[in-house]
C-alpha cells in the first residue's frame, strides 16, 4: 500500500519538483548570499555589526510572514505583479531563496572570519595578491559554504508557508504545476487522506536524511584533505 | 585552475535563463475556489476533463470563500467558484460578471450525541444555545468567513441569536480552520461532551466513509440549509476563456457533477436537475433582485451569449 503510493507517478513528480524548486532556491541564494557573506567576513565597515545581527535574526523568520509579504508583492496588483511569478515554480524558488539566504550569509561569514587571519597573512607572505588571498580563504572556508548550502536546502524543502502562498499547490495532469511535498501533505491531511500524507512525509524525511548524510561525508573528506 | 570557477557560473546562468523563460501556455485560467468543493476532489476531475475537451488548463486555488474574493481583488484570479451569495453580491457589483449557479446541495448539522431533538435547523440551534449555557453541550464553529461560516451566521440570526455575542460564550468553540479539521475537532471533543457543528455534506460524507469521524447527521432538511455553488468571472481578466469554461460547466460539467462521488448519496446536485420547488429555494436564498425579478445575475453584469435563470419575485 505505502510502496504503491510512493512509487506512483504523481508522487514521484511531486517529489522531484520539491527537489528542483528548493535546489534552484539554494543555487539562487548561494549566488547572492556568498558575496554578501564575503563582504561581512572580509571588511570592517560601519554598520557591519548591525548587518550581521540582522541576518542572524532573519534566520528564524516565520515562513508565513515572508509568504504573506511576497504574496502581496507578487500578486498582479502588487508592486512586483508584472513579473507574473505568483503561482509559479520560479515564484516559490525566489521566495525560498530569500528565506534561506540569511542562513548562508551567517554560516559563510562566520567560517570566513574563523580562517581569515592566519590564511590571509600566510598567503600574502607567500607573495599572493589581495585577490588571490581572498580566493585562498574562500577555498579554506568551502566546508562552511557546503554546510550552509545543505542547511539552507533542508530548510527550503521542508517549509510550507511560502510554497503554499506563492505556489498555490496547483496540480493538473500535464500542466504547469506547483504542488510540492509539503503542500501536498497539507492538502491530503485536510482531505482526510492520511496514508498518502504519511507516505509523502516519509519521502521528505528520506530526502533530508540522504542530503545530510552525503554532506557529512563530503565534509569529512574536505576536512581530511586540508 | 584559473578557469575552474567559470564553468559552474556559466552553467548556472544558462540554467537560470531556462527557468526564467519557460514555455508559457497562455491558455491558463486561474480560479480561486472554496475548500469544500476542492477537498472532495470534484475540481480535480473537472480540471482534467475540461483540459481534454478544450486544451485550457485550469489552476484551482483552494481558499475559503472570503479569501477567494480577496485573491480576486488582488488581481490573481480570472474567476471564482464559491458558495456565499451574500459575499458574492458585493463582489459581483464591484468587479464580477456572469454569475451562474452551477450546483447545490444541503448543509447538515452533525454531532456526536443525540442529546437534542429538533425539527428544523433554527430550532436545533436555539436548543444548542440553551443547553450550551447549562454546560451540557458545545457548538463548534469554523469562524473563518467561509461560505459555510456565512451560512452558520445566517442560521444563528434566524434562530434569534447574535453571532458576535455568543461567540464569546464558553460553549461556543471557534476553530478558524477548514471543514475537515473542524469535523475532526468536533469528533474529538464529542467524546467527552456532546458537540455539534455545521458542515457541508461533501466533506462530512467523505470523512465519515473513511472512518475518520463517528459523528451523525441530526438535521438535514429544510430550505434554510440549502448550499448554493456559483461561479463568476472577474471583469477584465481572460474573459473569453472563462466564458468558455462557464458554458462547458453548464453543459458537460453538469453530468460530471451529477456522477461525482462514490457515497451513500450524491455529494452535489447539478442545477440542471433542480425541480420547481428546489429552484424556488435557490432563488430565495441565492438569487439577487433585479427589476422585480429574482435572477442569478442582474442584467448589467451579464456578458456574452449565456442564458440566465430568472424567476418572478414573489411576495411571501
Amino acid at each position: 500500500m505505502l510502496i504503491d503510493i510512493i512509487t506512483s507517478e504523481e508522487v514521484l513528480e511531486i517529489a522531484l519538483r520539491s527537489i528542483k524548486v528548493s535546489g534552484i532556491a539554494t543555487l539562487l541564494a548561494l549566488g547572492y548570499s556568498i558575496p554578501v557573506a564575503m563582504a561581512i567576513g572580509f571588511f570592517r565597515f560601519p554598520g557591519r555589526d548591525y548587518l550581521k545581527s540582522f541576518f542572524n535574526a532573519m534566520i528564524g523568520v516565520p515562513t508565513v510572514v515572508l509568504g504573506l509579504i511576497l504574496y502581496l508583492m507578487l500578486a498582479p496588483n502588487g508592486i512586483l505583479g508584472r513579473l507574473g511569478l505568483l503561482y509559479t515554480e520560479m515564484g516559490i524558488s525566489i521566495g525560498q531563496s530569500l528565506l534561506i539566504s540569511p542562513i548562508i550569509v551567517s554560516f559563510v561569514s562566520n567560517s570566513i572570519e574563523a580562517v581569515e587571519k592566519e590564511i590571509r597573512e600566510l598567503a600574502l607572505t607567500l607573495g599572493a595578491t589581495d585577490f588571490q588571498a581572498s580566493i585562498a580563504m574562500i577555498k579554506e572556508a568551502s566546508s562552511g559554504v557546503l554546510l550552509s548550502a545543505i542547511a539552507a536546502f533542508n530548510r527550503a524543502i521542508a517549509e510550507l508557508g511560502i510554497a503554499l502562498m506563492i505556489g498555490g499547490n496547483i496540480f493538473v495532469r500535464g500542466g504547469q504545476n506547483t504542488r510540492v511535498l509539503t503542500t501536498a501533505m497539507q492538502m491530503y491531511v485536510s482531505r482526510g487522506e492520511i496514508e498518502i500524507a504519511i507516505a509523502l512525509g516519509l519521502i521528505l524525511m528520506a530526502i533530508v536524511f540522504i542530503i545530510s548524510y552525503l554532506s557529512n561525508t563530503v565534509h569529512t573528506y574536505l576536512r581530511g584533505e586540508t | 585552475m584559473k578557469y575552474s570557477y567559470v564553468v559552474p557560473v556559466v552553467i548556472l546562468f544558462v540554467l537560470l535563463a531556462f527557468i526564467f523563460f519557460p514555455s508559457q501556455n497562455s491558455r491558463i485560467l486561474t480560479i480561486s475556489t472554496t475548500t469544500s468543493l476542492y477537498d472532495t476532489g470534484l475540481l480535480d476531475v473537472i480540471a482534467e476533463e475540461f483540459m481534454k475537451d478544450s486544451g485550457i488548463e485550469i489552476h484551482f486555488i483552494p481558499k475559503g470563500t472570503g479569501a477567494a474574493i480577496i485573491d480576486a481583488k488582488q488581481g490573481v484570479s480570472d474567476g471564482l467558484l464559491v458558495h456565499s451569495p451574500v459575499l458574492e453580491k458585493d463582489f459581483l457589483e464591484e468587479m464580477g460578471y456572469n454569475r451562474k449557479v452551477f450546483a447545490y446541495n444541503y448543509f447538515v448539522i452533525v454531532g456526536s450525541d443525540k442529546k437534542i431533538e429538533a425539527s428544523s435547523a433554527t430550532e436545533f440551534l436555539m436548543k444548542v444555545a440553551e443547553y450550551g449555557r447549562q454546560g451540557k453541550v458545545v457548538w463548534v464553529s469554523r469562524d473563518d468567513k467561509s461560505g459555510t461560516n456565512t451560512k452558520e451566521k445566517e442560521l444563528w440570526k434566524m434562530a434569534g441569536l447574535n453571532y458576535s455575542e455568543i461567540k464569546n460564550e464558553a460553549w461556543f468553540r471557534s476553530t478558524g480552520t477548514g471543514m475537515g479539521k473542524t469535523l475532526l475537532y468536533t469528533n474529538n471533543i464529542g467524546k467527552s461532551l456532546p458537540a455539534y457543528t455545521l458542515s457541508d455534506i461533501g466533506t462530512f460524507l467523505k470523512f465519515k466513509k473513511d472512518g475518520l469521524i463517528e459523528l451523525e447527521i441530526y438535521v438535514n432538511k429544510g430550505e434554510e440549509l440549502i448550499n448554493i455553488y456559483s461561479m463568476m468571472g472577474v471583469r477584465g481578466k481572460k474573459e473569453e476563456l472563462f466564458m468558455e469554461f462557464e458554458k462547458w460547466m453548464m453543459d458537460r460539467g453538469q453530468k460530471i457533477i451529477a456522477e461525482f462521488g462514490d457515497y451513500s448519496q450524491p455529494l452535489f446536485y447539478p442545477i440542471s436537475m433542480a425541480d420547481e420547488k428546489t429552484l424556488m429555494w435557490i432563488a430565495k436564498y441565492g438569487f439577487f433582485e433585479d427589476n422585480r425579478k429574482l435572477t442569478e445575475c442582474p442584467l448589467e453584469f451579464r456578458k456574452g451569449s449565456m442564458g440566465f435563470i430568472e424567476v418572478e419575485s414573489y411576495a411571501d
